[in-house]
């Protein structure tokens, strides 16, 4: 019988019906001769089974094949594979059993041995397929592509995905991945599926191919395939063996019975009836998109789970890590500090290059080389530019100082230090829009983006970074030639950054005064656009003044890694961290203060806050530490300008400290499993009880803690109290004696901590510190400078608690997802609120190994604390890290003037956190306008003035304080303990 | 090459040497000469097709009760405004404006701030301290840019050299910024700076002060063609 078998649906659906010819043709051998006509005829090519009609030929029957056996999918025990079957069975009146579980794709020969579009495209090696997206409207079988990014940078430098898609589907693109969306047609998926490793999706076309294309010899015969399936379709419907099918049918009410079989989360308003019936728990993520709360449930942790069983059992093998390729013409004899330095002068350049090479040959002595038209002429690049990813072939040397041919080397240095390290030096690029623009698109951390145009590399270390960079300049294009593919490829590949101070490179130099007057070694271009001053200085017919700033190096090597306030004198305040590099975290826009230098004034340390093209602020120490802006060179302390304070309890220890080894970026991952493992078992009988933990010694914060728990008392509360601190000078003997009458037990940390020693323990880190270690089970941690306006006692009732063991409050930011601390703690990104860590309910019998591991990352505060602001993501990481749930308060902070407002899980308001309005007895107590209590706090303040016997002639009494000190009072009023 | 430097239509470059030809305004202080002969005054502004006005002002009474072998020190805001229709105002000090009258023009395409030395006698500074312009467009939005160049010039300061510089030149005595429109929308400009001058302090060394010995030039740039001669 002539069959012409005929079906108008989705490539998916077509590739179920070659399972159906196939089965009724080995069921019914010679019975059949079968034509097609379908969409997606590419997928009957070599199918053995298929008749390609002639002229003439006409059919005995036509069918529309369908398959009604989907609408009993939800109850009845068959796959997708049944229905095309079942279909035939009925109209064609025989019986056909299943053949293989999997549709009927065939290879042609040519297409077997044909190299994969992915290594015609440039990439060798192994590779995972990957279909981050789907069809306009059919919405419900989308995934945040955040989490399909987070599932791509997990796995970045062991598994290369490959990123497929038809072009007119929504696919947003991925960072680091191989992108191949819009470029193959069937037949070139088919092969780029035949040589994948694996393929990760949602239920689509590609997880069809994925069990029907047969495996490559050596392969699994069952190719490696994580669908994400959500709760749309049931399991049993879709899912093929050897594939990891991620499904939440019956975890939901909304797929309850079995899949919902909805198919967008948002009109589309094309008509369709679809748009009427829409997903009913949709759930809108980053970029505004919205997407099934069942394909949220599936978390980036578990599909890297899924993909990783594979490896973990043995299926698949990593591929072991590239080796550099030898260059041409390596020196083997040459030793590791010698180097050579290299630039690349084609075309125009030329002159400009040589001059510029003989320049700073004499400089630093190095040997120098010009790479120039003839290798590029022989390299085929489009660019020159490009030429840098070439270094380790065209130079026969095993150590490259590489700067640009628009350089002018201006002054003495010595590059040999940096030869044969593993880290790339160099120099942090301008935090310019395009840069900003640019850096997370390629998984590039701002503050960690160089500037291309001077590095130090080797050839044992870097080989494979310069070939890498070349090949992630084939797969997007940038504005910025070489520069994001070779910092793509650094973050890729882990590759660690030695940055020196923009002295040696100083990009932008001439557009600024700062940049005259500095001495710099290494100016990109004497003035941007103008080269040609370059070649004119060289020969003599351009001059520079000598630079009349005098760098302080002794200085500034003592201020570094150190953390500094800034108060700006109008009561803002901002934390900066002075990097090693003389650049200033967080970074900064151009015009704003985003270095800082010691140079000599008038024969006196002068502290510069600087922008990109000038000093903004200028300081010089005063007897009491602080460091106060200078006008004219003359400090004046009285002068109300901006102060910088030195937060000494977050500066980095000296190396020798004896503390234990610190942690770098590439150990940090390892050195926290290694503590997990080691994490001891909750101590059962150490601890009991309910109790609430301040940390608040010295003259700063016990003043905060001495009216924090004066207001929890006054509130009602009479849970006991924990008052930790460090050392009896930060709790002298009559600070214990005034605050022990109210229910409150001091512990002194340095007592605690010979029993439980710490590797560093001053400031934030002694946050967990206390909380582990503190006598009860139950626990409320409260910042010193925070204010309960409710007895908080019911918050260890409360369900969140009872159910996840520990509860946090947000704070005001997110991390973002180009933040490194995620990649340094190995935590997929999610798009999740950071933690204030002002305030912490915690159950240590259930929460031990996350505060365990946040006592890890804090004790490694002098590694950790240039990632995250102090303790508070320690906690959020933590928790992450270990795959552990934490409730988290819904309702965000309100904010007052130098306050937080943190609400219970009613939204009441529950605590006030004076994080930037500290109370102080040496300075003036600002009104905070909504502060509840506020009265009550002040007279709480007063009463320590007065019992604490400072001699009040030599103390200025806060403001707000004189009515309480005197006894008289103020007319405040003290709230019901209960009001709102 | 893109390059990260290329990010802003407003240039602002700091160059030692020339400024550049022909501007379509050029405002100058100098030390001057009260005395004479001629008389020498101490701020002048001129045109492409060479009018020009003058004005007066005592920099310094200490220097000019003493002599020109005394120290000199001045420090003086210093004030400029152009409209299209060619209206030029120009004050140093406390002085009222000079008004003058150029040709109009479309648009503004850079203005020029230098400081230089007519000598190298030694012991002669001129800075411009503070530097802001003001730049109008067409469509009558401003924009106020504070300048990072801030041209300095002092007459026995060391240079840099190449290290294998041939044919070296005298040192420069002019430092100068240059502010590029980028556009050709800016049909207004006003400056607002400051300038400070110093000479004949005591480490230095004394020696007669001559009249242009130090200068402070503001040159502007238009679209009108420039005019050579009377």
């Amino acid at each position: 019988m002539k069959l012409l078998l005929r079906n108008r649906q989705a490539p998916g659906d077509v590739l179920m019906l070659t399972a159906a010819v196939r089965d009724l043709h080995r069921a019914h051998p010679g019975e059949y001769r079968t034509a097609v006509d379908t969409t997606c005829r590419e997928l009957w090519e070599n199918n053995p089974f298929v008749t390609v009609p002639f002229t003439g030929w006409e059919p005995d029957r036509v069918i529309d094949c369908q398959y009604p056996l989907v609408h009993d999918a939800n109850r009845r025990p068959f796959h997708f594979i049944h229905g095309f079957v079942q279909d035939l069975e009925r109209k064609l009146g025989v019986t056909i059993p299943i053949g293989p579980f999997r549709g009927d794709v065939y290879l042609s020969d040519a297409e077997r041995h044909a190299p994969s579009p992915v290594a015609e495209a440039g990439h060798d090696g192994a590779y995972w397929v990957m279909v981050a997206g789907g069809k306009h409207d059919f919405t419900a079988k989308w995934w945040d592509p955040e989490s399909y990014q987070a599932v791509v940078d997990h796995f970045a430098g062991k598994i290369r995905f490959v990123q497929c898609g038809g072009r007119d589907d929504w696919h947003p693109p991925l960072r680091g991945v191989v992108n191949l969306v819009g470029k193959t047609d069937v037949r070139e998926l088919i092969r780029v599926i035949y040589h994948a490793d694996g393929v990760v999706c949602p239920v689509t076309f590609a997880m069809h191919l994925a069990a029907a294309v047969p495996p490559r010899p050596g392969a699994p015969p069952l190719r490696p395939c994580v669908v994400i399936a959500g709760g749309r379709e049931p399991a049993h419907w879709e899912m093929y063996p050897g594939h990891q099918f991620l499904h939440t049918v019956g975890a939901l009410d909304c797929c309850a019975a079995g899949g919902c079989w909805k198919s967008r989360c948002q009109p589309v308003g094309d008509g369709e009836s679809r748009d009427a019936d829409l997903c009913v728990k949709p759930v809108t993520v980053r970029g505004g998109v919205q997407v099934g709360k069942c394909m949220t449930m599936i978390t980036p942790a578990k599909v890297i789970d899924a993909i990783e069983l594979y490896y973990q059992g043995g299926a698949l093998a990593l591929p072991a890590p590239e080796r550099p390729v030898p260059a041409v013409h390596v020196r083997h004899d040459a030793p590791s500090h010698d180097g050579v330095a290299v630039t690349i002068g084609v075309g125009r350049y030329a002159e400009m290059a040589g001059l510029a090479a003989r320049e700073l040959g004499e400089r630093t002595g190095l040997r120098t080389a010009v790479i120039g038209d003839r290798e590029f002429a022989g390299s085929g690049l489009e660019a020159p530019p490009f030429l840098k990813f070439r270094l380790f072939d065209l130079v026969d040397s095993d150590n490259v100082l590489f700067f640009d041919a628009d350089m002018v080397c201006l002054a003495e240095w010595d590059p040999r230090p940096y030869f044969g390290s593993g880290a790339i030096a160099c120099v942090r690029e301008r935090m310019v829009p395009v840069v900003l623009r640019e850096s997370p698109q390629w998984g590039v951390p701002p503050e960690e983006h160089f500037n291309t145009g001077l590095f130090v590399a080797s050839r044992r270390h870097h080989a494979a970074w310069l070939r890498r960079a070349e090949a992630l300049r084939h797969e997007r294009p940038t504005a910025l030639y070489d520069q994001l593919p070779l910092n793509g490829a650094r973050c890729e590949l882990g590759i660690p950054l030695k940055l020196l101070d923009r002295r040696h490179n100083w990009i932008g130099f001439g557009s600024s005064s700062l940049s005259h007057d500095v001495p710099v070694f290494m100016a990109h271009r004497l003035a941007p656009d103008r080269q040609h001053l370059n070649v004119e200085y060289f020969k003599g017919r351009y001059q520079l003044f000598e630079p009349k700033l005098a760098p302080d190096e002794d200085s500034t090597a003592r201020l570094r890694g150190r953390y500094f306030a800034i108060h700006d004198g109008r009561g803002g305040r901002r934390v900066l961290f002075f990097r090693d590099d003389g650049t200033l975290l967080p970074p900064a826009p151009p015009e704003q203060e985003g270095y800082w230098f010691v140079h000599t004034v008038r024969g006196r340390p002068t502290l510069a806050l600087a922008s990109e093209r000038q000093v903004l602020h200028q300081f010089v120490r005063v007897l009491s530490g602080a460091w106060v802006a200078t006008a004219a060179g003359t400090a004046d302390p009285a002068r109300d300008g901006p102060r910088l304070i030195e937060q000494r309890e977050l500066t980095r220890p000296p190396p020798d400290n004896g503390h234990g080894p610190a942690i770098t970026e590439e150990t940090a991952r390892a050195a926290a499993d290694d503590f997990i493992r080691h994490i001891p078992p909750y101590p059962t009988g150490r601890f009991s009880g309910r109790g609430i933990v301040v940390c608040g010694g010295g003259e700063k914060y016990f003043p905060c803690a001495w009216v924090c728990i004066r207001m929890l008392r006054h509130v009602g509360c009479d849970l006991p109290v924990e008052l930790w601190h460090l050392g009896d000078a930060e709790l002298p003997r009559r600070w214990r004696e005034m605050v022990e009458p109210y229910g409150v037990t001091c512990v002194d940390a340095e007592t605690v901590r010979r029993r439980h020693p710490v590797r560093r323990l001053s400031g934030w880190e002694m946050k967990p510190y206390a909380l582990l270690h503190c006598a009860f089970e139950e626990v409320l941690f409260i910042d010193a400078d925070n204010v309960a306006v409710r007895d908080p006692a019911y918050l260890f009732d409360s369900r969140p608690f009872h159910r996840h063991g520990a509860v946090f409050w947000p704070d005001f930011e997110r991390l973002a997802p180009e933040r490194a601390i995620w990649r340094v703690c190995g935590v997929p990104y999610r798009d999740e609120p950071e933690v204030e860590s002002g305030q912490i309910l915690l159950d240590k019998r259930r929460c031990w190994g996350p505060l365990q591991l946040t006592m890890h990352l804090n004790e490694h505060s002098d590694f950790y604390y240039h990632y995250v602001h102090g303790d508070k993501e320690t906690f959020h990481m933590a928790w992450r890290m270990l795959g552990r749930d934490y409730a988290m308060v819904p309702h965000p902070i309100r904010q007052l003037e130098g306050t937080m407002c943190q609400h219970d899980f009613r939204g009441r308001r529950l605590f006030q956190h004076r994080n930037l309005a500290k109370w102080t007895v040496r300075g003036e107590n600002a009104k905070v306008r909504g502060f509840r209590y506020e009265d009550a706090c002040l007279r709480f303040l007063g009463e320590l003035i007065s019992a604490d016997h400072l001699p009040a002639s030599q103390l200025p009494l806060p403001h707000g304080v004189a009515g309480a000190v005197a006894g008289v009072d103020d007319g405040s009023v003290v709230q019901p303990c209960n009001a709102h | 090459m893109a390059h990260t430097s290329s990010d802003e239509h407003r240039r602002f470059d700091l160059l030692n040497g020339e400024t550049s030809a022909n501007p379509s305004i050029s405002a100058c202080l100098r030390v001057g000469d009260h005395d004479g002969p001629p008389p020498l005054p101490e701020l002048l502004i001129s045109d492409a097709g060479r009018r020009e006005a003058h004005g007066r002002l005592v920099w310094d009474p200490d220097h000019r009760r003493h002599g020109r072998g005394s120290r000199f020190f001045s420090v003086a805001a210093v004030r400029l405004d152009l409209k299209p229709d060619g209206e030029c105002l120009f004050s140093v000090g406390t002085g009222d404006y000079i008004r003058f009258a150029t040709s109009p023009f479309r648009w503004v395409e850079k203005v020029q701030v230098a400081a230089a030395a007519g000598t190298d006698a030694p012991g002669r500074a001129l800075q411009w301290d503070w530097l802001e312009l003001t730049f109008r467009s067409a469509d009558g939005t401003t924009e106020t840019r504070p300048s990072s160049c801030l041209p300095k010039v002092v007459t026995d300061a060391r240079v840099r050299r190449a290290a294998h510089a041939t044919n070296v030149g005298a040192p420069p005595r002019q430092q100068f910024a240059e502010i590029s429109t980028g556009t050709r929308d800016v049909v207004e400009v006003s400056l607002r700076g400051q300038v400070t001058l110093r000479a004949n302090d005591a480490a230095a060394g004394a020696s007669p002060l001559g009249p242009e010995d130090l200068l402070g030039r503001i040159l502007v740039f238009t679209d009108a063609p420039a005019r050579r001669g009377r």
